[in-house]
């Protein structure tokens, strides 16, 4: 029997060995306006439109009630990292159209960013997307600043929050 | 009065045998006895006389009487105060399996929260009832539940979110029969619910029925309880439009009583 188990641990042992370790990843949020504990427009310019702080779910939880036709621009700075990829991650309730783009500098061209929204039968919900590549190398090689603005604009009234830069990174 | 002693001495083993009959076991037997005990019974009839004339001093004149003739009846037991029996318990409910359950879930999923912390709610509960008639009971009960919902994300500022329930209502218990060790428990009536957020609170008043089986253990004066029951209330709109907060559910429940068995 004690055979049986020395000789079960080490066929296990040689097939860990073999397959090597599982791969994995990891996520850091680089960038974030969760609307808490801010007032007025929360640090975002607002270009068009109206912006009012209300409650969401939760007399304490707080989100960003966009008017139609709202334009925001929220100012990344230049001190952006990320590894592989910036994810952006918003939740929204939001019966019209939300889009969202990012800019380089604020006379480059606006470059969309395809939004995904979850599903389910509920007010809030979430919606996100990956940021393009915008090409802009920088000496420190392989680290580059995908943009410089983020730009959101509403087609009708819709409430935001949670807002947030992701970068993920992957690794076997 | 041996004759009267021989007689008595039948009647319990009668007695006896139908309890050991019932076959709930030795603890349940007892209750076939308990009316006898604690229930003023009628005065007893006159076992036998003759004829009066009068003039003549009464006679008595013994009669035999076999058990189970309608004629043997128990002594007047000295009569002993009902009082209330107190219960207490601890258990849980399952909200998520209420309807509503999957939308709140997906709510709040979309603000980082896990979804499977709806799962349970803990609870607490006492109450107090009092005999009615011999099949029923009523009462009133109060209890708290709460639960809480940590998020997923690291985010800054991400919070924990609380729910409080506090619940007061009256309760009817319904014995099919005082021999078997179980009965049915039927209740209304409001529970506070109280969510909590960064220190920001939002209430509401919901009222609620509630449904159970509770089976007793023994018929000691302190007892061991355990119901299985389910909860019908529902919090209109309370994370958003639409999105309705379950307040109820499937529920487990297990505690003592306190009082006198009947």
């Amino acid at each position: 029997m004690r055979n049986l188990v020395a000789l079960g641990l080490m066929v296990l042992a040689s097939l860990t060995q073999v397959a090597g370790c599982p791969c994995g990843g990891a996520t850091t949020v680089v960038a974030r306006k969760g609307f808490e504990d801010c007032q007025g427009d929360c640090g975002l310019e607002v270009t068009a439109g109206r912006v009012q702080l209300v409650s969401t779910i939760h007399p304490g939880e707080h989100g960003l009630k966009l008017d139609a036709g709202t334009r925001l621009r929220w100012d990344l700075g230049d001190s952006l990292r990320f590894h592989e990829r910036l994810v952006l991650g918003l939740t929204t309730n939001c019966p019209g159209t939300l889009r969202v783009g990012v800019q380089i500098d604020a006379e480059s061209p606006l470059v969309p960013v395809l939004l995904s929204r979850g599903a389910g039968d509920v007010t809030f919900v979430n919606a996100g997307g990956s940021l393009p590549d915008l090409e802009q190398p920088t000496s420190d090689g392989g680290v580059r600043v995908p943009a410089r603005f983020l730009i959101i604009e509403s087609t009708s009234s819709c409430v935001i929050d949670n807002l947030q830069l992701v970068s993920t990174e992957n690794y076997c | 009065m041996r004759a009267r002693a021989g007689v008595w001495a039948a009647a319990l083993v009668v007695a006896g045998c139908v309890g050991a009959g019932v076959g709930m076991g030795s603890a349940w037997a007892q209750d076939v006895v308990t009316p006898w005990a604690t229930e003023p019974a009628p005065s007893p009839a006159p076992v036998a006389t003759t004829p009066t004339d009068p003039g003549v001093p009464m006679q008595v004149v013994p009669v035999l009487v076999q058990p189970g003739d309608p004629r043997v009846v128990p002594p007047p037991a000295p009569s002993r105060r009902r009082g209330p029996q107190v219960g207490l318990g601890l258990g849980y409910r399952v909200p998520m399996l209420s309807p509503g359950g999957k939308k709140v879930g997906e709510a709040l999923q979309a603000y980082g929260y896990d979804e499977g912390g709806l799962g349970f709610l803990f609870e607490t509960q006492i109450d107090l009832v009092w005999r009615y008639s011999r099949e029923i009971d009523v009462g009133a009960r109060a209890g708290y539940a709460m639960n809480f919902w940590d998020p997923t994300s690291g985010d800054a500022d991400a919070a924990e979110l609380s729910l409080d329930v506090a619940e007061v209502g009256a309760l009817v218990r319904m014995h099919p029969s005082r021999r078997v060790p179980f009965a049915f428990q039927f209740g209304a009536g409001v529970l506070l619910a109280t969510t909590t957020l960064r220190g920001e609170h939002d209430s509401e008043l919901v009222p609620f029925v509630r449904a159970e089986l509770r089976v007793v253990m023994s018929t000691a004066r302190v007892s061991p309880w355990v119901s299985f029951g389910y909860t019908l209330a529902s919090w209109g709109d309370a994370l958003g439009p639409g999105v309705d907060l379950p307040l109820g559910g499937l529920g487990i429940e297990a505690g003592f009583r306190f009082g006198e068995n009947r």
